[in-house]
């Protein structure tokens, strides 16, 4: 699904992100984790697209294709879904119209039949219960007023409808209570899949006990410096992160 | 040549000619303007707007014809159409107690409707504009509804330009309780440096609720130069927008008089500017009682080299306690050679009023960019749906939902284009 090949990423002529290399399978979910400033976060918005991150050496390939030759929108179109760490407040674009406008751009892009307005409430309908979305959000503008964990929720029911290939998810259990965080990770486990693949960055180990992970990776000064399957996240909880701050201090 | 010898040649030929007020009206006001001439920038309330390019053509007549007559804007409106501000085609089949007809021809029939009204709010006072206007104007419309009379198709007028020099005077008078929705459409035809000077006056009794949008299209050489003036009198209620599109310099006045407690004035608009286009809206609103309320909500949105000055002023009278008047105004600039001037000002000489006035400018928020983008939305659409969001509070507020349905895919037009 997403293959990650001595990846070097510069913001403002200063490296982040120094040789990254990671395969994420068809249906795996893989965690990211790390100390603060380790680069995840540079990660998540490079497979995305976002502008100001600048690929010095290295390759991404999505589908086995290159995605550097993609924008922002195409890449959503062709599956790619990044849940933000901190959603964005539009005012004034409403939930609702701002949800179907993105579920038939990707459709349109991929040469589907837009869906109309009874389709579209049927569709979204069918998350907002489980999600715990009321229609008073769906009535506001997008994240205009929202708790942390209405925005989070949010996120996930733009996933549920978009119906990626690839969720990254970065932070995406940060600022979330207990009972927050388990309404997210049940939408996300809801939405895991044999098709659908999934990246999970996360600074603790606590969201990994609800989104149980098939590999975690180490990520600590730009490069993965362990991976491993889910029961490194548990060794993490225990030792911190100081072997890896040390070890890279050292190299 | 000067105004005083331009307006002594035309005098003649200027409709109700014959009528002593109407004459001494011109005279004063040809007067007035001889006096201070077109304003320079040293004016403060000129400070942001130069008018000397529209010196050359101030009288030059605007007698010749216009291709093609546009479509109305709406499929069932009491419509008048002027074209370079001469009548072209009159309204039909209008309701009992309700007159709508043109200048020209009130002041030749029925000159008792005008004598002691027309002028009455816009001319007695020292305003160059409209005060040109009332020297050289040969027609326009006048609405005069009779008390309690309700018209509920929209009343329509179109102002089509391609040269010369025009001045369109307008009336609207609404007796105590009347209700009507006025559009005013100023379309350019083609031609490049005409000027437009227009004037409509408001005279709202009691009660009376007047709505008056001005749709704004002009030649994107032209000068659209216009004024509005109105007094309200008790629980007379005033929605005005203007949407400001076209036009290379453009200058929109309103002056705002609460005569009477209860009276309510909205005025909003928004101004869609690209190239080098020059936009100017200047409102000055006058609570000259107690007890009345102003809402002003302007926003507009500037590409490329455009410049939109804001400028408004809240007087709040000795004695006008209980007032409240709230003035805002934010800009979205998609270019760094863009520009706004905005100014809000409040004079409050009473001390039990709620007054309120705000001013931003900013750019397009690239984080929302990126956020709408990453769900799929092509970034033009993406860009699209934040400037709607910027300024979809103020069309919100149009009260006439056949008007916003013609104002939105205006807007969205310009948006696309």
């Amino acid at each position: 699904m997403l293959e990650i090949k001595g990846l070097h990423v510069s913001v403002d002529g200063t490296e982040i992100l120094k040789g990254i290399d990671l395969n994420i399978g068809t249906g795996e979910v893989h965690a990211i984790m790390g100390p603060n400033g380790s680069g995840k976060s540079t990660l998540s918005y490079v497979i995305s697209g976002r502008d100001g991150y600048d690929i010095t050496a290295g390759s991404i390939l999505y589908q086995g294709q290159d995605l550097m030759e993609l924008a922002i929108e195409e890449r959503a179109a062709k599956g790619i879904f990044l849940g933000f760490q901190y959603p964005v407040e539009l005012p004034g674009v409403s939930s609702t119209t701002f949800l179907k406008t993105a579920v038939n751009a990707g459709r349109r892009q991929r040469g589907e039949d837009e869906l109309d307005a009874v389709q579209f409430m049927k569709r979204l309908r069918g998350h907002t219960a489980t999600l715990n979305i009321n229609d008073d959000m769906l009535r506001r503008g997008v994240n205009v007023g929202f708790s942390g964990g209405e925005k989070k929720r949010n996120e996930i029911l733009q996933m549920a409808l978009l119906e990626p290939y690839l969720a990254v998810l970065d932070e995406t259990d940060s600022g979330l209570d207990i009972d927050a965080l388990k309404v997210v990770a049940e939408g996300v486990n809801a939405l895991r899949g044999p098709t659908r693949s999934m990246l999970i960055i996360t600074h603790y180990q606590r969201l990994l006990d609800y989104i149980v992970p098939d590999y975690v990776h180490v990520l600590a000064h730009g490069r993965i410096a362990r991976s491993g399957g889910k029961e490194l996240a548990l060794e993490l909880e225990e030792k911190g992160y100081g072997e890896f701050l040390d070890g890279a201090e050292a190299a | 040549m000067s105004l005083q010898a331009y307006q002594k040649d035309l005098a003649g030929s200027l409709p109700g000619a014959g009528l002593p007020w109407l004459t001494k009206l011109r005279a004063v006001a040809t007067a007035r303007f001889e006096a201070t001439g077109l304003p320079d920038r040293k004016v403060e309330d000129w400070r942001y707007t130069n008018l000397k390019p529209i010196q050359a053509h101030l009288f030059t007549s605007a007698t010749g014809k216009v291709g093609t007559v546009s479509p109305a804007l709406f499929a069932n409106s009491h419509r008048l159409v002027f074209i370079n501000g001469l009548l072209h085609t009159g309204a039909t089949e209008l309701p009992p107690g309700v007159r709508l007809l043109s200048m020209a021809r009130a002041m030749t029939d029925t000159p008792e409707l005008l004598a002691g009204r027309l002028g009455r709010v816009a001319t007695g006072q020292e305003l160059p504009l409209p005060a040109l206007n009332q020297a050289l104007s040969r027609d326009g419309y006048v609405l005069a509804l009779e008390p309690g009379v309700v018209v509920e198709r929209p009343i329509e007028v179109s102002f089509l330009s391609g040269q010369g020099a025009s001045y369109p005077r307008n009336l609207i008078l609404a007796g105590a309780g009347a209700k009507a929705s006025v559009v005013e459409h100023y379309l350019g035809q083609g031609g490049e440096s005409y000027v437009i000077n227009s004037v409509t006056e408001l005279q709202a009794a009691a009660g009376a609720h007047v709505r008056r949008y001005k749709i704004q299209q002009e030649a994107m050489g032209a000068s659209h130069m216009a004024t509005l003036a109105g007094q309200l009198d008790d629980d007379a209620r005033f929605e005005n927008f203007d949407l400001n599109l076209g036009g290379q310099l453009v200058r929109s006045e309103i002056h705002m008089a609460l005569q009477g407690p209860g009276a309510n004035a909205t005025l909003n608009g928004i101004y869609l500017l690209r190239g080098k286009q020059h936009c100017d809206n200047a409102i000055w609103m006058d609570h000259v009682v107690g007890g009345n309320t102003s809402h002003q909500d302007y926003r507009g949105i500037l590409d490329d080299r455009a410049h939109a000055v804001f400028q408004g002023k809240i007087t709040v009278r000795r004695d006008a306690q209980g007032i409240e008047g709230h003035q805002l105004n934010k800009t979205l600039l998609l270019s760094d050679k863009a520009e706004i001037d905005s100014k809000p000002e409040l004079e409050i000489l009473a001390d039990d009023v709620k007054c309120s006035h705000g001013a931003t400018a900013g750019e397009l928020d690239e984080s929302g960019l990126f956020y709408l983008r990453s769900r799929g939305i092509p970034e033009a659409e993406a860009r699209q749906l934040l400037m709607t969001a910027f300024i979809v509070q103020t069309l919100n507020k149009i009260g006439n939902d056949a008007v916003r349905a013609i104002i939105e895919p205006l807007v969205a037009d310009w948006m696309t284009a």
